[in-house]
C-alpha cells in the first residue's frame, strides 16, 4: 500500500513536468504545425539555466535561497523564450507548411545545441540541489520538498497558461489561429506575432520543465532526448492542439509510467508508453481529442 | 530537358561504379576501405529511406528495421549455423514480412503522427532487443557475428577476414539496390509513388489502391533495411541496441534530403560527402555535429532539390545573369 501511494506521488510529479513539456510542445504544433524535435533541447537549456543562475551564480542575485531559485526560474524561462523566439524568426518561419523540411530543419538545431552545450559546459552531468531540503511527511509515507516544490510550481504554472489562453486577447487569437488559421487571417491577425509568442511561450513550458526537474535529477546536454519523446506520445494521445487533451495525456502516459516501471521495470514501462501511443494511433488516426483536418 | 538529366545520372552513376570497382585496387588502406564499407551501408539504407520518402511519408522506422535485419541475420548465424550467404537474403526477406505485417496498419495514419508512430516502433524494437536476454542479448546486445564464410568463385578462394572481399560485398550489394530502385524509379509504380503526395485523395478517386502502393514501398524500404542490417552485423561482428535507435533514422533522413530525393545519386552523395567528412573531421568529434547541423540548414535554406539540384540551380543562375 505504501509503495503505491509513494508510486502515485512519483507518477504525479513526473506527469506534471511532462505535461509542461507536452503542452509546449502542443502549442508549437497546434499553432504553427511545426513538429519540433529540438523542444527536447529547449527543455535541457532550461536545466542548464537553473544551474547557471541558481548553481553557478553568474548574475549576482541576492536574497534568501528560495527566493534566488524562485529568480532563476523565471529568468530562466524568459532567456529561453527569447533564444525559441529568435529560432522561429531565423530558422523555422520560412519553412512553415513543409512537413518534412521542418522535421530535418529542426532535427539539425538538435544536433548543434546539444554538441553546442556539450563543448561549453562539458559532459559531466551537473548536480546541484534547490533550496527546497527535507521531507514532508503525512503519516505513513515522504515526500522530499525539492518534488512538492516542483508539483507545486507545474500546477500554477498551467494555471496561469489555461488563463492566458482562454482570458486575453492574445490567449483568444492563438486559440483562433490553432482552430482555422485561414479564417484569422481573413480577419487581419499579425500570424507573425502570434507565432512569436506561441513559439516563446511553448520553449518556456519546456524550460520551466527543465529547471524544476533539474535539481532533483541532474543536468547534462542529452537530457532533453527522453523527455521529448515522451511529450510526443502525449500530445498525440491528447491530439494536435488540445491543451486539455496534453493534460489526460500526461497524466495518462505520466502514472503509467510510473506504475509500470515499480511494478515491472524500467524497459517495459517505456514499451508500454509506445504500445499506448500506436493503439490510440490506430484506432483513431488523429489523437483522441484531435479534430480532423 | 528531362533526357539530358537521366543522361548525365547515368554516366555519373557508371562513373561512380567504375570508381568503386577500381579504387580498391589502387589504394589498399584498409582505414580507407573501412570508410568506404561503412558509406556504402548507410547508403543502401539511405535508399530504404528515399523510397518511402518519396510518397510523402517520413518513416523513422527504418533504424529499428535495420536493428531488425541485424539481429535476424546473428541470431540465424549463431544459433541456428545458417550460412551468412543464406541469412542475408533470409533477413531481408525476414524484415520484409515484418514491415508487412506492421505497416499494413499504420500507414492509414499520415504527416506528422506517420513520423510519431514509427518512431514508437523503433522504441518498442529497443526495448524488445533489451529485454529479451535469451534471445537478443539484453543491453548489451549480441557479440562475436561470425565473419561471411569463404567462398569459391571460379578456382578463387575468397575469405572475409581481411576487409577487401567485404568491401566488394557491400559494393554489390550496394549495386543491386542502385539496379532495383533505378528500375522502380522509372516505372509505373514509381511514378505512382511520386504522385501520391500532391494529393492522396486524387490519386484514390480515379482508383489507384494507395493503401497498397505506399505499403509497396514501405516494404521495399524495409527489405534493403534488412540486408544493410545483415552486412551490419556480419561486418562489425556485434548488433548492439544502442546502436538501432531513432538518431539513425533521422540521419538516414539527412543524407537523403542533403544529397537529394530525385534520382538515385541523391542517396549516394550524401552518404559519401556526409559520412566522409565524419571521418575528416575525426579529431573534432565535438564539432561534427555542429558542422553537420550547419550544412544540412544550408541546404535546406539555398538548395532544396539537395546536392543533385545543385548544377539546375547554377544553371538556371548563370542563364539568369547572361539576360
Amino acid at each position: 500500500m505504501d509503495m503505491l501511494i509513494q508510486t502515485f506521488i512519483n507518477g504525479t510529479m513526473g506527469s506534471l513536468i511532462l505535461i509542461l513539456v507536452a503542452s509546449g510542445l502542443c502549442m508549437i504544433f497546434g499553432i504553427m504545425h511545426i513538429v519540433n524535435f529540438a523542444h527536447g533541447e529547449f527543455y535541457m537549456l532550461g536545466g542548464f539555466g537553473a544551474w547557471l543562475f541558481f548553481d553557478q551564480e553568474v548574475l549576482p542575485l541576492f536574497g534568501p535561497p528560495a527566493f534566488r531559485y524562485i529568480l532563476s526560474v523565471i529568468l530562466t524561462m524568459v532567456a529561453v523564450a527569447f533564444i525559441g523566439i529568435i529560432v522561429e524568426r531565423v530558422l523555422l518561419r520560412r519553412f512553415r507548411g513543409s512537413l518534412q523540411s521542418i522535421l530535418v530543419v529542426t532535427f539539425g538545431l538538435m544536433l548543434i545545441m546539444q554538441a553546442s552545450t556539450l563543448i561549453i559546459f562539458g559532459v559531466t552531468d551537473k548536480a546541484f540541489s534547490s533550496p527546497f531540503q527535507g521531507y514532508l511527511s503525512l503519516g505513513n509515507f515522504h515526500i522530499s520538498q525539492e518534488r512538492m516544490a516542483a508539483i507545486i510550481t507545474s500546477i500554477v504554472i498551467m494555471l496561469m497558461l489555461y488563463f492566458f489562453i482562454n482570458k486575453t486577447k492574445y490567449g483568444k487569437a492563438m486559440r483562433a489561429v490553432a482552430q482555422d488559421a485561414e479564417a484569422a487571417l481573413v480577419l487581419g491577425m499579425n500570424f507573425n506575432l502570434i507565432f512569436s509568442l506561441a513559439m516563446g511561450i511553448g520553449c518556456a513550458l519546456a524550460a520551466v520543465g527543465g529547471a524544476l526537474v533539474g535539481p532533483i535529477f541532474y543536468v547534462n546536454p542529452y537530457m532533453g532526448v527522453a523527455p521529448v519523446m515522451k511529450a510526443f506520445v502525449v500530445i498525440i494521445l491528447g491530439g494536435a492542439g488540445s491543451l486539455l487533451g496534453a493534460v489526460i495525456g500526461g497524466f495518462v502516459v505520466g502514472m503509467t509510467e510510473a506504475f509500470v516501471s515499480t511494478y515491472f521495470g524500467t524497459h517495459f514501462a517505456i514499451m508500454a508508453v509506445f504500445l499506448i501511443l500506436i493503439f490510440i494511433l490506430l484506432v483513431k488516426p488523429t489523437g483522441v481529442f484531435g479534430h480532423e483536418e | 530537358m528531362k533526357n539530358k538529366n537521366t543522361t548525365w545520372t547515368t554516366r555519373i552513376l557508371i562513373f561512380l561504379i567504375a570508381s568503386g570497382i577500381l579504387l580498391p585496387m589502387v589504394h589498399k588502406d584498409p582505414y580507407f576501405l573501412h570508410i568506404c564499407i561503412i558509406i556504402f551501408i548507410w547508403s543502401i539504407l539511405t535508399f530504404g529511406i528515399r523510397i518511402v520518402l518519396i510518397t510523402g511519408h517520413l518513416n523513422a522506422a527504418q533504424g529499428g528495421f535495420l536493428g531488425m535485419g541485424a539481429y535476424f541475420s546473428a541470431i540465424l548465424t549463431m544459433k541456428l549455423g545458417w550460412s551468412f550467404w543464406i541469412s542475408l537474403p533470409a533477413s531481408g526477406l525476414a524484415v520484409a514480412i515484418l514491415a508487412m505485417i506492421v505497416g499494413y496498419p499504420i500507414l492509414r495514419v499520415k504527416g506528422a503522427y506517420f513520423v510519431m508512430i514509427t518512431f514508437g516502433i523503433t522504441e518498442v524494437f529497443r526495448q524488445i532487443w533489451m529485454m529479451w536476454k535469451d534471445m537478443f542479448g539484453g543491453p548489451q546486445g549480441l557479440f562475436g557475428v561470425p565473419k561471411p564464410s569463404p567462398i569459391d568463385i571460379a578456382g578463387l578462394h575468397i575469405s572475409f577476414s581481411s576487409k577487401m572481399p567485404f568491401y566488394y560485398l557491400a559494393l554489390v550489394v550496394l549495386l543491386f539496390t542502385v539496379l532495383v530502385m533505378r528500375r522502380l524509379d522509372n516505372s509505373r509504380l514509381g511514378i505512382t509513388l511520386r504522385s501520391l503526395p500532391q494529393s492522396e485523395m486524387l490519386s484514390e478517386s480515379i482508383g489507384i489502391p494507395i493503401l497498397l502502393y505506399k505499403l509497396i514501398a514501405f516494404v521495399i524500404g524495409a527489405f534493403f533495411a534488412g540486408l544493410a542490417g545483415s552486412l551490419w552485423a556480419h561486418y562489425f561482428t556485434y548488433a548492439s541496441p544502442d546502436d538501432f535507435n531513432w538518431t539513425n533514422s533521422l540521419f538516414m533522413l539527412m543524407y537523403a534530403v542533403i544529397g537529394g530525393t530525385q534520382t538515385v545519386l541523391g542517396p549516394i552523395l550524401g552518404c559519401m560527402l556526409l559520412l566522409s567528412l565524419d571521418e575528416v573531421l575525426i579529431e573534432f568529434q565535438e564539432y561534427t555535429p555542429i558542422v553537420l547541423g550547419l550544412i544540412l540548414i544550408f541546404i535546406l535554406f539555398y538548395l532544396p532539390g539537395g546536392l543533385i539540384s545543385l548544377p539546375q540551380k547554377m544553371g538556371s543562375l548563370l542563364k539568369w545573369r547572361k539576360k
